[in-house]
């Protein structure tokens, strides 16, 4: 890492929050209820997200979904020399989908989709003890995804979307210094940036269904973000003055395989394994339109590793116009032990879900879910400096419910 | 039906809990062959938590023993009392230079000036005007006795002197009379382990006034092994055990490294015009003169010889111990004993900077002495620390007790120690470690010294006394 600062301003100024434990699984609450499979499944027109390759074989020529969750969560933290715990106070995340689905013709869909993958808010405090790591920070991303799907056989059907992804930043960290307590960086910034999605779904058997996802790597790249500075003046004086930056994040490309499986009428079962392309985010670097020598370009190494996720999960129809559903999921982290950042406290998740639709009449139904995340315990830490770290332990609880509408016809 | 989902998922809920929860830590720690349930700090203004040329609430909170009274806390610690400032001096600060006038200083803080060359740059100055006593002062002994026994400004001779609360204000605000010595407020707490960390104060008031020319003097070294010898033996008559901290070269704090000797720039015809000045050709011609007809040595010729060049120059000093000669020209007149300053030779940081870019101080006219130290009155100020030292190590040995070398460490922070990726060194205010009067730490400072102890007792002892992150400490502001 560059040390060639009078004091280590901006050594480590946060990523943005895409990480898999802050990749948002609340893609539609009929998946979101067990275990967030969809892959191998045809929900509804949820699944232009879940699989473009499944559009045609849809049920209605038009269906709909829009929804939204209610993420209620808390990081905690524990230093390891004082045994003192510390808690996030973050608000309520409400990410949202709408799902809109035709289908030209037998074997031609056309679809669009608005959801939200990656968004939180992380809220430590201003004045917690890894303040000069991260204070806290906020952050949007609405995927926008125009689709097409083809049946390529009666069996087998392809589609393929283009991800025009809104993503948006803001970031507030203690920066220390010599002289003033409470200097701090306020980080702001939007861009537009670009991605795929692509699926193939295969109707193996009238009972069996096979699904195959890929999204690819989105590079996010930050241009013309406002650097914010409130510092002392003495700290002014020493050149810290507001600037515009730039950064590019790498969201990594995913690969999904899902089976579903009709064990009778009533009962439906799936299971999903994820490959996420993690190691793509080695680093993360700042550059500065106007450097100075207390404010120079910033490498924060990342060295993810690539990561897997495992989902199980049951639909049961209780009655005509009821189906009950529960999975359950493992979510490995990508972050290393020695590359922990309290911005990114992600350790391995398991989702633990339930869920719920109820027809009105054919047309118009409502889909409810809740999750439940326990992100095991883990003592982690990330280099500060050239010798220096800060860690402890960390855990995390999130208490999702989530309700939508479905209209089909 | 929403009910009935609610209820599969909340025995889930109760197992693991709606808040993530950790096990508590084992916070328990040995305090190895020590006992720290009394503790007392005997000291000066370092032990009192003295920065930025005043005592405040947060140096007070930040202080040394206060640092290490949490620390020992966790070993048996008992409670540990400071006499805390209130009122406007709690917050403002309280300096008592000019207490005979009835008023305290505040703190200094870093605020913008612009020089006389219309430059701005942030400088310490004084955190608005001095202000009343007042009650700021008033008596809190029946509050104590106080286990903080840090006086600013006393040296070793203080300690134990009977009557020093009737001189010094900080003393007497929590002293229980007048006649009561500092080492005899710390021994009515009965103390079972005690830190001691004094005679900075015995080179300190010679070297801030440049020396000679200070009204203060360098305590003698056998006068301080005597002193320190018996406040050791009050302090361990009970069998308390401690920790002694010796005394940091004054050459290693930022008030004698900010301004270089060398600190006045001149281009090349600033040179020149200062050259062509008719008293230092007359002056150089003289010591040619003197220099051929041996009255003085070629190298004495040569030390004294004036010459500015463009760049960096030396300033131009009055030093005493050069020979006295008379004017040739005039014999009835004595020739001035200039020469520039050299290598090694100090500037405090009270040195009026706008006096040498503008008023010619160490070019047209000598710097005043008070503001210089010449390298014969280094080397007696590091004679007697290394004196001071000796025997504070010597004493520390032969009573068992922990020795903190505060000197070392204070040399470690000069080439810059690390903690969790912040660096600190001695350098002024960038440095991160010291006040803003360049003489004491800031709380940050006072942590990594407070380190410095829990590593020595934990040696010593065997104790397991945790360090303290000096990061979560506060600085200047």
């Amino acid at each position: 890492m560059k040390k060639t600062l009078l004091f280590p301003l901006l050594t480590s100024v946060p990523m943005l929050m895409f990480a898999g434990g802050f990749q948002v699984n609340l893609q539609g609450n009929k998946q979101t209820g067990m275990g967030h499979l969809g892959t191998a499944l045809t929900q509804g027109a949820s699944n232009v997200y879940f699989n473009p390759g499944s559009m045609t074989f849809l049920e209605n020529d038009f269906s709909s979904e829009l929804g939204a969750s209610f993420i209620l969560s808390e990081v905690a933290f524990q230093d390891q020399s004082t045994g003192v715990t510390e808690r996030t106070d973050n608000p309520l995340g409400t990410p949202f989908y709408v799902y809109g689905n035709y289908k030209i013709n037998e074997k031609l869909a056309a679809g669009l989709a608005v959801y939200t993958p990656f968004g939180s808010t992380i809220d430590w405090g201003e004045n917690w003890s890894g303040k000069e790591q991260i204070q806290d920070i906020k952050l949007q991303a609405i995927f926008i995804q125009p689709t097409i799907s083809y049946k390529l056989t009666e069996k087998l059907g392809f589609g393929a979307g283009l991800n025009v992804v809104l993503g948006s930043v803001e970031l507030n960290r203690n920066i220390g210094g010599p002289v003033g307590n409470n200097n701090t960086v306020n980080l702001e910034g939007s861009t537009t940036a670009y991605g795929f999605n692509t699926g193939l779904y295969f109707q193996a058997t009238e009972d069996l269904s096979i699904g195959l996802t890929y999204r690819s790597q989105v590079d996010v790249e930050l241009e013309e973000g406002d650097a914010t500075f409130d510092v002392h003046p003495a700290v002014r004086a020493l050149g810290v003055d507001d600037t515009k930056f730039s950064a590019t994040l790498p969201l990594p490309a995913t690969t999904t395989l899902g089976f579903g499986y009709k064990v009778n009428d009533k009962l439906l079962v799936s299971l999903e394994g994820s490959f996420v392309q993690w190691s793509a985010y080695e680093s993360l670097d700042f550059d500065f339109e106007d450097n100075s020598p207390a404010l120079t370009d910033s490498e924060n190494p990342r060295n993810y590793e690539d990561a897997v996720i495992i989902r199980v999960g049951a639909q049961y129809a209780a009655t005509e116009k009821l189906d009950v559903r529960a999975g359950f999921y493992y979510d490995q982290s990508p972050v290393q032990d020695e590359y922990f950042s309290p911005e990114t406290p992600n350790s391995d998740n398991l989702g633990f879900t339930t869920g719920a639709s109820f027809e009105a009449n054919d047309n118009f139904g409502i889909d409810v879910s809740l999750l439940f995340i326990v992100g095991t315990e883990r003592e982690s830490s990330y280099p500060v400096g050239t010798n220096g770290s800060f860690g402890g332990k960390y855990a995390s609880r999130s208490f999702i419910p989530g309700i939508g509408l479905h209209y089909n016809f | 039906m929403k009910k009935r989902n609610l209820l599969y998922i909340l025995p889930l809920v109760f197992a693991v809990g709606c808040e993530p929860e950790f096990d508590d830590v084992n916070l328990t720690r040995s305090s190895g062959t020590a006992d720290f349930s009394r503790t007392v700090a005997v000291g000066n203004s370092l032990t009192a938590g003295y920065q930025s040329n005043a005592l405040s609430l947060e140096g007070q909170e930040n202080s040394l023993p206060e640092i290490l009274a949490k620390q020992f806390a966790l070993a048996g610690g008992g409670t540990f009392k400071t006499p805390f400032l209130t009122g406007e001096a709690a917050t403002r600060g309280a300096g008592v230079s000019a207490f005979g006038q009835g008023v305290l200083t505040p703190s200094l803080s870093l605020q913008l000036k612009t020089d006389c060359l219309g430059e701005t740059s942030p400088s310490p100055s004084l955190n608005g005007s001095p202000y009343p006593i007042g009650d700021n002062f008033a008596s809190i002994a029946s509050q104590g006795p106080f286990n903080n026994v840090g006086v600013p400004g006393a040296k070793l001779t203080h300690i134990n002197f009977s009557g020093y609360a009737g001189l010094n204000p900080y003393f007497s605000r929590f002293a229980s009379s007048t006649d009561q010595t500092m080492v005899e407020h710390a021994m009515s707490i009965n103390p079972t382990f005690f830190t001691l960390w004094i005679g900075n104060n015995d080179v300190l008031g010679y070297s801030t006034g440049g020396g000679e020319e200070s009204p203060d003097d360098i305590t003698d070294q056998n006068t301080f092994a005597f002193l320190y010898a018996g406040t050791i033996d009050s302090l361990t008559k009970n069998g308390a055990k401690g920790a002694v901290a010796n005394i940091p070269n004054i050459t290693s704090i930022p008030f004698f490294n900010t301004v270089p000797a060398n600190a006045l720039p001149l281009t090349q015809e600033q040179a020149n015009q200062a050259n062509n000045n008719p008293q230092y050709a007359g002056y150089n011609q003289a010591l040619q003169f003197y220099a051929s007809t041996n009255v003085i040595t070629a190298e004495e010729a040569a030390q004294r010889t004036i010459n500015f060049k463009a760049g960096p120059n030396y300033l131009l000093i009055e030093d005493d111990e050069l020979t006295q000669l008379q004017n040739p020209q005039n014999p009835t007149q004595p020739l001035p004993n200039y020469r520039q300053m050299v290598e090694g030779e100090l500037l405090t940081l009270t040195t009026p900077l706008d006096s040498i870019k503008c008023a010619g101080f160490g070019i047209l006219k000598p710097m005043p002495g008070q503001f210089v130290l010449r390298q014969s009155e280094i080397d007696k100020i590091n004679d007697a620390v290394a004196g001071y030292n000796t025997t504070i190590k010597n004493i520390a040995t032969a009573n068992g007790l922990a020795h903190v070398d505060a000197n070392q460490r204070l040399k470690d922070l000069q080439s810059g120690i690390t903690y969790n990726g912040i660096s600190y060194t001695t350098k002024f205010v960038t440095g991160g470690a010291f006040s803003l009067d360049g003489v004491h730490p800031n709380s940050r400072g006072y942590a990594i010294i407070a380190n410095t102890f829990i590593d020595a007792i934990n040696s010593t002892y065997g104790s397991s006394i945790d360090k303290v992150n000096v990061n979560s400490y506060p600085t200047i502001e």
